[in-house]
């Protein structure tokens, strides 16, 4: 049977890695809370049918299962599934906006930007050691451990304590990993100005740039190393400001196997007239790439959020349509949530099936106006599909056409195809799905 | 020992959902989101359960999303089976897929069922 002896721990194991309760699998499966207790503790076994239902819920596509799983015993669930990291909270005087890249196969490489209370952010990139793909269930562990942690805070933690929390659970985990940790707050309530803490394990110094910073904290931007090697900094900004933190192996190949030619490439970008060029196209080089990449942007103000993913891989599809969802609930409502995650889900596996060949970059941004909801979905790959199908389809673009105000599709654009979907927001609706 | 039997049942799995078969019954669990990349061998796949069953229980109950391609099979699935005298039914279909079915005008037809019909 698929759910054994061992696999009764396996099945708290994998509830656990994607944050739900006994109640919210019990859910999802059909049974009550208590038989799912009894199951899990090896009192009752599911017969063949709840077996096959437990084992169609749990096996969707999160990655980690496995020995890292195993070690979630007694620790808070772990919110994988949760929401993205890149989903930031409403209503707050001050607003960030995240641009987050990795790799299309990504491997240890990875960030999250979890918001915590008191219009402050929690930023973490995480670089397991090594590279490759294999390594993608311990990143995956790490982030969700921090904004398990991190949402389980009754106040806002100060950046040391989440780094010696951090290193703590690494080590008990035998994750070897560098971090990088920072924390972004309001100076003052209602301001834009913010505090900025920072520390880092391994990291090179993250790029930051905006004279306005200079102006008001003149020791702004100087590391220290503090006993234990780490590098520390805590400056306040003004804005316009950008932070960008960078993997080394990202930095190796921007500067032809130089990290200072990285960093110096992407300094003069910071600061250069084309300062607005798309993050992934200023990534781009001709240089192969030989280690596992990310590179996160935070900026102040909604500008609107975007991730980039490998659109062949299921688990960051799905994630990424979870994300969408959330960003709609909290922006359009909870009635219209789905059908707008449906949309983007073709335009998804649109841009998989005819943009790549089943594997490539893609761009999702979300833009919040105050009468839409935009999404806007960017592939870098060769359109096969002529504009003739895009007007005529039965599929997608007939979901998508259903679905939003209007759908924009931008062809034979130099980096691809730009798909534009445009929902309208009505604050009745939002009003009455709270 | 793999056979060509093994590896498209594996890949049913792998893409809509786990395969019960109960005598002259399949029961298709389908996944949390069913939208993986199709070809002519996964149609011929989900089209071939007509061939050995009676009927076709498609249980949508844990199943979120499932994106246009694979919606327009599986309504192929019913209308070929109507053909054939198999029957095809949708169980516990998530009001998002019921509503793309509606917006693809191939929901007519389909037998949609809330719970099982029995053993």
């Amino acid at each position: 049977m698929y759910y054994s002896a061992v696999g009764r721990s396996e099945i708290r194991a994998r509830r656990l890695e994607r944050g739900w309760t006994q109640a919210d699998l019990a859910a999802r499966v059909g049974v009550s809370q208590p038989m799912i207790s009894s199951i899990e503790q090896g009192r009752r076994s599911p017969g063949p049918d709840l077996e096959t239902r437990l084992e169609a819920v749990l096996a969707a596509n999160v990655p980690g299962a496995g020995s890292t799983a195993a070690k979630t015993r007694d620790r808070p669930p772990l919110p994988l599934e949760g929401p993205s990291p890149h989903e930031l909270p409403q209503g707050h005087p001050l607003s960030i906006s995240a641009t987050s890249w990795v790799r299309p196969e990504q491997g240890g490489d990875g960030h999250a930007v979890i918001p915590l209370r008191d219009e402050a952010w929690l930023i973490a990139a995480i670089d397991v050691a090594g590279h490759g793909r294999r390594l993608y269930p311990k990143l995956q562990y790490v982030l969700g451990w921090l904004r398990g942690w991190a949402n389980a805070q009754a106040s806002v933690p100060s950046v040391h304590s989440v780094a010696r929390r951090l290193e703590e659970e690494l080590a008990a985990s035998r994750i070897e990993a560098g971090w990088y940790l920072a924390l972004i707050q309001a100076a003052r309530a209602g301001s834009n100005e913010v505090l900025f803490g920072a520390v880092s394990s391994s990291y090179p110094e993250p790029l930051l740039f905006e004279g306005a910073m200079a102006r008001s904290v003149p020791s702004s931007g100087r590391w220290e190393i503090d006993a234990k090697g780490h590098s520390l900094s805590l400056v306040g900004l003004e804005p316009p400001w950008r932070l960008l933190i960078c993997s080394d192996g990202l930095l190796a190949r921007l500067g032809g196997g130089q990290e200072s030619g990285g960093l110096r490439r992407l300094r003069r970008w910071l600061r250069g007239a084309d300062r607005d060029r798309p993050l992934a196209e200023t990534l781009a080089t001709d240089q192969a790439v030989v280690d596992d990449e990310s590179a996160l942007l935070i900026e102040p103000g909604d500008n609107g959020t975007e991730i980039s993913f490998d659109v062949g891989d299921a688990a960051e599809r799905h994630r990424a349509i979870r994300w969408i969802e959330l960003a709609a609930r909290n922006r359009i409502g909870e009635a219209r949530a789905p059908c707008i995650g449906q949309a983007v889900l073709e335009a998804l596996t649109n841009a998989r099936d005819h943009a790549y060949e089943g594997s490539g970059l893609v761009t999702l941004r979300v833009f919040a106006g105050t009468s839409s909801f935009v999404v806007e979905v960017r592939d870098a790959g060769r359109d096969r599909v002529g504009s003739h199908v895009v007007s005529n389809s039965d599929g997608g673009f007939r979901i998508m056409r259903g679905v939003a105000a209007s759908v924009d599709v931008w062809k034979n654009h130099p980096q691809g195809t730009v798909v534009t979907l445009t929902f309208e927001r009505d604050p009745d609706e939002l009003e009455t799905s709270r | 020992m793999s056979t060509d039997g093994d590896a498209d049942h594996s890949s049913l799995e792998q893409k809509l959902g786990t395969l019960a078969s109960d005598g002259s019954r399949a029961t298709v669990t389908l996944r949390l989101i069913v939208d993986e990349p199709r070809d002519a061998a996964t149609d011929r796949t989900v089209l071939s359960l007509l061939e050995t069953h009676d009927e076709v229980l498609l249980d949508f109950e844990a199943c979120e999303k499932v994106d246009s391609a694979w919606l327009r099979l599986l309504k192929r699935l019913s209308a070929e089976g109507e053909s054939q005298g198999v029957k095809v039914s949708w169980r516990a279909v998530a009001p998002i897929v019921r509503q793309t079915a509606d917006m693809l005008a191939i929901a007519e037809g389909i037998e949609f069922v809330d719970e099982t019909t029995g053993d």
